[in-house]
């Protein structure tokens, strides 16, 4: 179903910063339905998640810093 | 005196009970999936990286590829609906159902394998290869293939694995925790793919 969605929000013709923050948000909200209830996380202690969840986000957001030094080397090829 | 006794057992940091409740195997695999998890992320971020300084990112995929990988999504969805379903019965002992289950999930993983392999041979056709390409922005396919061949990769080593609690469950080697674990590590695999498809099939799609 949200598959679904988001093969039709491909095709309508977005700006692109807007069509990648809502696919993005999609994926994400698959991710959190099936590691809450496919993958039990939701029923395991909640020390677990809180063990694993936030360190990986961090990690995540981490590697975001990188972003605005691909948009200067985007200025700087031009 | 008895008191104390009891409290010690009970007590986690008196080396009672496994941290989290969970045994270490599972635990194992979820420190496992955690780590392969910033694996992948990190490879998106290099691709998102590098396609944000690219102008003239190609966007080669037609109505055809782009229903191709929808049916692959599919394909993994419903594979991690069956693993469910597989887990569901191992808990309940149900030897025969769990193997079934199980078949049908790597039979979903088998025909994404192939799916892919297919869409794979036809770029490399058109001559999409890792280290050039028609349209003269050599790192679109270097970064495709990378992240697919990966996942791929994934997917490959787990319908082995899969295969192998199958007839290790069916021969009662394994319990139906093996089978839960394996579950999470398939889900992975499927969650994996959703980013990957998105990032990479629909923003490249032919308008």
């Amino acid at each position: 179903m949200l598959t679904i969605a988001e093969v039709i929000l491909a095709y309508m013709a977005l700006s692109v910063g807007l069509m990648l923050t809502l696919l993005i948000s999609f994926s994400l909200l698959k991710t959190a339905l099936i590691v809450a209830y496919f993958m039990h996380l939701r029923f395991e202690k909640l020390s677990l998640t809180l063990t694993l969840i936030p360190a990986l986000v961090i990690c995540i957001i981490l590697m975001f810093i990188f972003f605005p030094d691909s948009l200067r080397l985007l200025e700087f090829r031009r | 005196m008895a008191d104390m006794v009891s409290a010690t057992r009970l007590s986690a940091w008196g080396g009672g009970g496994s941290p989290f409740a969970i045994s270490s195997k599972k635990f194992g695999m979820w420190l496992f999936l955690v780590s392969d998890t910033l694996t992948f992320s990190a490879l998106v971020i290099a691709y998102s990286y590098v396609r944000i300084s690219t102008e003239n990112w190609p966007r080669p995929f037609e109505g055809s590829s782009i229903f191709l990988a929808t049916v692959m999504t599919f394909c993994l969805l419903s594979s991690s609906l069956t693993m469910v379903m597989a887990v569901e019965s191992a808990k309940k002992a149900q030897v025969k159902r769990t193997v079934g289950w199980l078949l049908a999930t790597i039979s979903g993983g088998l025909l994404f394998i192939i799916l892919h392999t297919n869409e794979w041979l036809e770029l490399l056709h058109e001559g999409v290869t890792p280290f050039g390409n028609p349209w003269d922005v050599p790192l679109f396919g270097a970064t495709f293939f990378t992240l697919t061949g990966l996942h791929m990769t994934h997917v490959t080593g787990g319908v082995i694995y899969l295969g192998t609690i199958a007839w290790g469950f069916a021969k009662g080697k394994f319990s139906a925790e093996d089978v839960e674990i394996s579950g999470l590590y398939w889900h992975f695999v499927d969650l994996v793919w959703m980013f990957i498809f998105p990032m990479v099939y629909l923003l490249s799609c032919t308008l």
